[in-house]
């Protein structure tokens, strides 16, 4: 039922790109239960060959429930570190809050 | 619990039959229509192919009309006449009658006799002869007649003769000279049988036509006919008379099959065949189009009441789960709420229980599966039961927590699940709280110090993610007339800020509502903090000490 469009409100956008082969993953909108499924097929899409780090570049995410939590922490199982880029206060403190700050590495 | 009213059968059979009929109404209306449009331009197509071929049937026999009148009775005119006038004139010369039908009377044509006559009176007299012996006999009453006739009248007369299988036509016609009338006849062989054929090269080769001496089309009267042609000629016909001596002949043509070709006699049936093939297959997509779109209706319904329907199983499974009444705990008051968010169809898997120990000991636990739906509501009610048994075992809160990290890994189903456990004894007001990535509980006092507090302390990883375990126990010793809050992220969380205004949210209204009955502090912590428009679910355990 989640139909993805750009004018929904909750509609996430994921860009997959690489900087020095490791593949960094661009996310904006709101990362929820009814946008997560679309962004995992494309981020799995993209990722042909997990490296060792994964970036996810979140400057412009509006919004992450535990459903990308959930989204986010599945692919620490594929590479040996996930970083999470640029986060905004909201996702900071939803990943600080679940304890999940070891796993999910900040940066800055 | 039975899934009552399951109309599966019965909804989609009386759908099918409801839209039976209406299926085939539109292939009826296309057939209709379709049929109407096609008999409608074969019969137009029909009727203009008729039309155009009785015009050229019309025109065609008007040639040839005209062609007779023009030559066949000057003929005889310009010969017999002539040759009957120059006789006359030379006072009933035989040589001179011989003279004028030079090259007229010949074995091929067109005379095969020819005799000139002198009136005696009112009897005629032989005066010469060429040729053959004629049909007629010359001593008979009709020939007498005939001659007579021929003398009476302006122009040549005529008569058909026949004579075994020999059939002629005679020709009479009278000339005045010095010496007195003088009557030239003639006879004309006509064509074995009645019968020609006309070569195919003929530009008249398509056409059956009967030429009839007099008015009346009958086979005594016959003249020449096409060879095959039924007589008379059936069909569309088309008769002309042309004056001819002192009678007339009498043209009747029809064609022989389409005058203006072969597509143009086809073309009605083509347009007939064609339209109602064509007819037929929009009839045919017309219903299939309509069977499609009643079959995606159908389904539509189908999905829509099996969203609801699966809903509803996840609701009941979630409902059949929570406790509605928590246990009554000597010295304690609980409250507790369940809320269903309002966003999409499917539910979350929030939970809250509350386990007694004996004595005044108990175990409280508030947990949120990550996700929605069945399978997240299934996980719940796993989570739920393992706490239950790992709490009943007198496990403390930090190892409820390392087994239940052990039964779940994100991998197997993409869910995993933040959990707060507490274990509270009422009597030394002591918790102890162990935190799988769950949100922090609230305290507030109620007895003038009513300023509400989170009780921060680190969370481990919630359960479901690997490497998870080792959760460090926090103590906290509560007040006399103490409340407890644990929630879930319903309750604080809100698109566009962050936790932490939904959390300073959370304790503004427990500070203010905190003095409130347990049950008005959760009522006014749900309204206030969610409109109670909730849209994520909510699951609220509310801890009073009443000591």
């Amino acid at each position: 039922m989640a139909e993805l469009d750009p004018a929904d409100e909750t509609y996430c956008a994921a860009e997959v790109s690489r900087e020095n082969g490791t593949a960094v993953v661009r996310l904006s909108g709101e990362l929820d239960m009814v946008s997560v499924e679309n962004v995992r097929s494309v981020i799995e899409g993209a990722l042909a060959s997990h490296g060792d780090r994964l970036v996810f570049e979140v400057s412009g995410l509006d919004f992450m429930d535990s459903s990308g939590i959930a989204l986010l922490i599945s692919m620490t199982r594929k590479v040996k570190a996930v970083e999470v880029r640029n986060p905004t206060a909201i996702v900071r403190r939803i990943i600080e809050l679940t304890g999940l700050t070891d796993i999910l590495l900040m940066v800055p | 619990m039975a899934i009552a009213g399951r109309p599966t059968g019965h909804a989609g059979s009386r759908a099918r039959g409801g839209s039976g009929w209406a299926t085939h109404a539109a292939a009826a209306v296309v057939l209709v229509i379709g049929l109407g449009i096609t008999i409608t331009l074969a019969v137009v197509t029909a009727s203009g192919h008729h039309h155009t071929n009785a015009k050229l049937l019309a025109l065609e026999s008007r040639l040839i009309s005209g062609e007779i009148a023009a030559a066949d009775p000057l003929y005889v005119e310009d010969h017999l006449g002539g040759a009957a006038a120059l006789a006359a004139a030379a006072n009933g010369s035989a040589a001179a009658f011989t003279r004028g039908l030079s090259g007229s009377v010949t074995a091929k044509g067109p005379f095969a006799t020819a005799s000139l006559w002198r009136l005696v009176g009112s009897s005629p007299r032989m005066v010469t002869h060429v040729g053959t012996a004629p049909v007629l006999a010359p001593s008979s009453g009709a020939m007498t007649g005939l001659l007579r006739r021929a003398d009476g009248s302006h122009t040549f007369v005529v008569t058909k003769l026949v004579s075994g299988r020999e059939a002629r036509l005679g020709y009479a016609t009278a000339a005045s000279g010095p010496g007195g009338s003088f009557i030239a006849y003639a006879e004309v062989p006509l064509p074995a049988g009645g019968r020609v054929s006309e070569p195919a090269s003929s530009p008249v080769s398509d056409l059956n036509i009967a030429v009839y001496l007099g008015r009346s089309q009958t086979s005594a009267a016959l003249l020449e006919a096409t060879s095959g042609a039924p007589l008379p000629l059936r069909g569309t016909t088309y008769t002309t008379r042309i004056p001819f001596g002192d009678t007339v002949l009498t043209l009747t043509t029809s064609a022989k099959g389409s005058l203006t070709g072969n597509l143009g006699a086809i073309l009605p049936w083509a347009i007939g065949i064609g339209g109602a093939a064509l007819t037929i297959l929009g009839a045919l997509l017309a219903e299939r189009l309509v069977r499609g779109r009643a079959r995606a209706e159908r389904m539509s319904t189908e999905i829509g009441r099996m969203y609801v329907e699966q809903r509803s199983v996840a609701e009941t499974l979630q409902q059949a789960i929570l406790p509605h009444e928590v246990p009554a705990i000597p010295g304690m008051q609980i409250a507790v709420r369940y809320l269903p968010g309002v966003s999409g169809t499917e539910v979350g898997g929030d939970w809250y229980d509350v386990v007694p120990l004996g004595g005044d000991r108990f175990v409280f636990v508030v947990g949120d599966v990550s996700g929605r739906g069945v399978r997240a509501a299934a996980t719940m009610a796993s989570l739920q039961y393992a706490s239950r048994a790992y709490a009943l075992e007198g496990h403390p809160p930090g190892v409820i927590l390392d087994q239940l990290a052990r039964t779940r890994d994100i991998a197997e189903d993409g869910h995993f699940a933040t959990v707060l456990c507490g274990l509270v004894d009422v009597g030394t007001h002591e918790v102890t709280l162990a935190n799988a990535g769950h949100l922090p509980p609230l305290v507030c006092g109620g007895d003038g110090n009513a300023r509400a507090s989170l009780i921060q302390a680190k969370p481990g990883w919630p359960i479901g993610i690997p490497g998870s375990g080792s959760f460090e126990p926090t103590l906290l010793t509560t007040a006399a007339h103490d409340t407890l809050i644990a929630y879930t992220d319903g309750l604080v969380e809100r698109r566009g800020e962050t936790l932490d205004a939904g959390l300073k949210r959370l304790q503004e209204t427990a500070t203010v509502q905190c003095e409130s009955s347990l049950d008005d502090l959760l009522t006014s912590l749900v309204s206030e903090l969610t409109g109670d428009s909730p849209t994520d679910d909510i699951a609220l355990i509310g801890l009073r000490w009443l000591n």
